[in-house]
Formats: C-alpha cells, sequence, structure tokens
C-alpha cells in the first residue's frame, strides 16, 4: 500500500492545532455548564417540593397524630405540637424558626432565584454550543481544502 | 551540548508539571470558596430581613442549639470577612504559579528551539 504523506505548512499545523485547544476547552466548559444545570434543577425541585408540603401545613393540624421517620424504614408515632412555626435550613449550618407562611414565602423567593440562576446558565449553555459548533465547522473546512489540495 | 539541553528540558519539564498541579489544586480552592462565600452571602441575606425576635439555631455535630440573631448576623459577617481575605489570598497565589508556568513553558520552548537548532548542525558536519 502506498503511504501519503499529506504536508501541512506550519501555519496551518499551528491553526489546527489552536482551534483544537479551543474546541476542547468548549467542550469542557459545556460539560460543567451542564452539570450546573442539573445540580440547579435538584435545588429547583427541592425547594418547590418544600413549598407544596407546607402548603398543608394547616392549623387543623395541631394535635393530630403522626408517623416519624426513626430510618427509612421504620418509625415512631408522635403529635403535631406546633403546627405554626417550622425550622429552615438557611445554608451554612443556620437553622431558622418562621411560620408556615413567611416559610412558604421563603421558598418561592429561593425558587425565584434559582430559576434566574438557571437562566444565566442557560445562556452560557447557548454561547459553547455555538463556539464548539463554530470550531467544529473551522477545522472541517481546513481538513477539506488542505487535504483535497494535496492528494 | 543536545544531551546537555535535553537534561535542562527535562527538569524544565518536571517544573513546570509541578506549577501545573499546584495551579489546578488552587483553582478548586478557590471554587469551594466561591462557594462558601455565596452560602454564607444567601444566609446574610436571609438573617438580616428577619425580625429582631426571631428565632436563630446553629447545627453544631447533631444538634440544634440556639443563638441570638444578632449573634448569629456578627457570626456570618465574621465569617463573610474571613473568606473575602482567603480570596484575595488564592487570587494572588494563583496568579504568581501562573506567572511562574508561564516562565517554565517558555523556557521549554527555548530548549526545543536550541535543541532543534544543535541537531541540525550535528547533520550539517
Amino acid at each position: 500500500m502506498e503511504e501519503k504523506k499529506i504536508q501541512l505548512d506550519f501555519q496551518t499545523y499551528q491553526e489546527i492545532e489552536n482551534l483544537t485547544a479551543v474546541k476542547d476547552q468548549s467542550e469542557k466548559d459545556l460539560k460543567t455548564l451542564q452539570s450546573s444545570m442539573e445540580y440547579l434543577d435538584i435545588a429547583q425541585k427541592k425547594l418547590t417540593g418544600s413549598q407544596h408540603v407546607l402548603e398543608k401545613v394547616t392549623p387543623e393540624m395541631n394535635g393530630k397524630e403522626i408517623l416519624v421517620p426513626l430510618t427509612g424504614s421504620m418509625y415512631v408515632y408522635g403529635k403535631i405540637a406546633d403546627s405554626d412555626n417550622v425550622l429552615i435550613d438557611v445554608g451554612a449550618a443556620y437553622y431558622v424558626q418562621k411560620d408556615v407562611n413567611s416559610a412558604i414565602d421563603y421558598f418561592k423567593r429561593k425558587s425565584i432565584f434559582v430559576n434566574e440562576q438557571m437562566m444565566k446558565v442557560e445562556k452560557y449553555i447557548v454561547t459553547a454550543e455555538t463556539k464548539q459548533r463554530e470550531t467544529e465547522m473551522k477545522l472541517q473546512e481546513i481538513f477539506e481544502n488542505k487535504l483535497s489540495v494535496k492528494q | 551540548m543536545a544531551e546537555e539541553i535535553q537534561k535542562q528540558m527535562q527538569s524544565e519539564f518536571d517544573s513546570f508539571k509541578a506549577m501545573q498541579k499546584e495551579y489546578v489544586k488552587l483553582v478548586l480552592q478557590r471554587q469551594q470558596l466561591d462557594a462558601q462565600m455565596n452560602e454564607n452571602t444567601a444566609v446574610k441575606k436571609e438573617l438580616d430581613i428577619m425580625k429582631d425576635d426571631a428565632d436563630v439555631f446553629k447545627l453544631i455535630g447533631p444538634v440544634l442549639i440556639k443563638q441570638e440573631l444578632d449573634e448569629a448576623k456578627q457570626n456570618v459577617s465574621k465569617r463573610l470577612d474571613y473568606i473575602n481575605g482567603e480570596l484575595k489570598r488564592i487570587d494572588d497565589l494563583i496568579s504568581s504559579t501562573e506567572s511562574k508556568r508561564e516562565g517554565h513553558k517558555q523556557k521549554i520552548e527555548k530548549l526545543q528551539k536550541q535543541l532543534q537548532e544543535s541537531k541540525a548542525k550535528m547533520m550539517m558536519s
């Protein structure tokens, strides 16, 4: 079999190398952004979940019997002593007591905040995707031009 | 001659790799600090809008300890200051590591050229 040697001038070689580096970088960026998006999505679901549970917490619940989970599969009986207030984990090991309505408000606010972050990340994802596509096209172009000329 | 250059190049390359490792480590630390900073800023915002008589607890190990709102606010502010200081320190470290790494890279490139030249000379003679 005859081996075809493709001669590339130094400039083209460097261009290919640069473009490949750019492509790799935007691929990496894209992966990071997508995993951020997943994390935000999980956070969003937790927040709206807590909010929905709180909407079911009413004053009529006072004194009602409930099952308190000790482990995932073991429960003890308990009675609701206070259905007006809840403790919220606000982060950095701090918990604050809030009444149900302000707690719902808290989760709504957080949810909006997370949504804003998601929109920001979405924008970056689109930019990274376009960049990736553009560099790929440029690379393709170089390969087609240089290779067809030399053959 | 060529051997000498190669030896030098190897040691430069080792230093470059060490700097690169250091750089990656620092960037990771920076990311963690950034996350802590965001978390504490969010907590501070939340504490700031709380009513004065609100109950605040801090999770220490497995128990929640009640804390005065003012004390909690102060603690979070202090932590934010500390984190900000650390961020600055890490940023300085990152830029100095970066410039050191670039210095090694340039030296490697220079040595590579020298090596090629000396090889070309050997072929000629």
